[in-house]
């Protein structure tokens, strides 16, 4: 029984940790790609 | 990426991984908790951490208030982001050591009451700061919002000190009273768990500025 | 520092004497009151009674969610009278503007209380004057706690857009901490005696409420001025 608990406290902690640093690199990913976007687009009207 | 940031990311790797062999291999089993002892390691830095973030958020607060930079009120809320991150892993991982051991999830130990108030608390300012679209008075409002919303912290804090607890109490006045590799281990964890926690409000700065940047430059087109 | 302590009494009077002009805000807060007693009372009675410690923290949540009706209108009613740039601009310290308006929510709801508490006790079957001196300094400290919290939620949702949701957003969570101990020390009251215990949580509620209210006074300036 022990063993079960301690699992799942390994999942809860690196689970919560590594799926909220999966968020913010995919958040991150997008927000370059975005970022890109935009100062082409300024560099296009000068 | 920079250099700076690889670097940083690179050793905060190396240390979670002695943190991880440390916490499951290194530590013995302790005389009362048995193999519980390895939950401590990964209920007790979260929880230290959560604290620290969320008084990163009232100095940021403080901050901002007193410059007016927007820079440090979107780090204030990276701040408190990872601190309800991390308050929610402390209080999963509270709940399955309090069913290892009392047998129930869930027993109103004030603890794990004052805990939830804190996580209901920063998500309450979480979703205050939502609700308000102009982004100075965002930023004003919410930089106070988590200010006044510090003495809960202390309360969660002090708390096992305040009333009678099934909560262990191991950092007493006196300083650790565990075996000296069961230190050694807790202060690896702590490290670890700062360093991961600093990457995360890095990474969250660094998305939020640049949600910043880039809403500014639209707002400034159309 | 005088002279801010006059400007919120007179802040305080003017609001109390157009509250004693409309009278119904603290009567609809009375009977709000009444009708959550009502709904409590499904829940916990049992067998014709309910138990003395349930009853009197009731009273408590009670207090705190009428709380929602005395305090929300606080900032609100000045925001839609249009008096609130007057009151940024008046040459008083903010802390003053906070400090007066804290008097009138303390009042407001000590007048509803007045008549509240012995109704809850007579009802709920709980007695609090077991210790008359500390049940009245823990209705005085709680509810200036109370009011300390909630006209600063009151000022936080100014900048809202849905300021009716709001106010639970900021006003709960910053109050639950001093609900907590104002219930465990009416238990106390109730049950009986353990004096040193109450001694204590009395002292950190005393420090909840120092905190609460130089924190906000301090920070008060910059909710007003934008």
């Amino acid at each position: 029984m022990q063993q079960f608990e301690l699992f799942i406290v390994a999942v809860i902690f690196w689970g919560g940790i590594f799926t909220f640093l999966l968020y913010l690199l995919m958040r991150m990913m997008n927000i370059d790609k975005q970022l890109k976007i935009v100062e082409s687009q300024i560099e296009g009207e000068q | 990426m920079p250099k700076n940031r690889l670097i940083f990311l690179g050793v905060t790797a190396a240390v979670s991984l002695l943190y991880v062999y440390m916490t499951w291999i290194f530590a013995p089993p302790d005389v009362n908790l048995g193999e519980l002892v390895r939950i401590f390691f990964q209920h007790v830095a979260p929880a230290l951490v959560a604290y620290g973030a969320f008084g990163g958020t009232l100095v940021c607060g403080i901050m901002y208030l007193w410059k007016g930079d927007l820079k440090y009120d979107i780090l204030g809320a990276a701040s408190l982001k990872i601190g309800l991150l991390f308050t929610t892993i402390t209080l999963l991982s509270g709940m399955m050591w309090a069913d290892a051991t009392w047998g129930v999830y869930w027993n109103w130990d004030p603890r794990e009451t004052t805990t939830l108030i804190l996580w209901v608390a920063y998500a309450c300012v979480l979703a205050y700061r939502a609700s308000i679209s102009d982004r100075e008075a965002r930023a004003q409002f919410g930089s106070i919002f988590g200010i006044i919303g510090f003495p809960m912290v202390i309360l969660s804090y002090i708390s096992i000190q305040i009333w009678d607890t099934l909560h262990p109490q191991v950092i007493t006045g006196s300083g650790l009273e565990m075996a000296a590799e069961h230190g050694m281990t807790l202060m690896v964890s702590m490290i670890a768990v700062i360093m991961i926690a600093l990457i995360l409000i890095d990474f969250t700065y660094y998305i939020d500025s640049a949600q910043e940047k880039i809403h500014r430059i639209r707002m400034a087109r159309s | 520092m005088n002279h801010g302590f006059q400007a919120a009494f007179a802040i305080a009077k003017k609001d109390i004497v157009t509250q004693m002009r409309k009278k119904f805000e603290a009567f609809s807060m009375f009977l709000f009151a009444l009708i959550a007693v009502l709904a409590f009372s499904f829940a916990i009675v049992t067998q014709g009674s309910i138990p003395e410690e349930i009853g009197s923290a009731m009273l408590w949540v009670i207090i705190f969610f009428m709380g929602m009706f005395g305090f929300a209108p606080i900032f609100l009613s000045e925001s839609e009278t249009g008096t609130l740039p007057g009151l940024a601009t008046a040459p008083i310290p903010a802390w003053s503007v906070y400090l007066g308006k804290v008097i009138y929510g303390f009042t407001l709801m000590g007048i509803v209380e007045i008549f509240l508490v012995p109704i809850v006790s007579v009802l709920f079957g709980f007695s609090i004057l077991n210790d008359i001196p500390l049940a009245l300094a823990t209705l005085i400290i709680g509810t200036l706690d109370l009011a300390a919290v909630g006209s600063m939620a009151s000022a936080l949702t100014m900048p809202s857009e849905s300021k009716a949701t709001v106010f639970p957003l900021v006003y709960f969570p910053t109050a639950t901490s001093g609900l907590m101990l104002l219930i465990e020390i009416t238990k106390i009251i109730v049950i009986g005696p353990g004096l040193i215990s109450v001694l204590l949580i009395f002292e950190i509620l005393i420090a909840h409420l120092v905190a609460m209210l130089t924190l906000s006074a301090s920070v008060f300036h910059f909710a007003l001025s934008s």
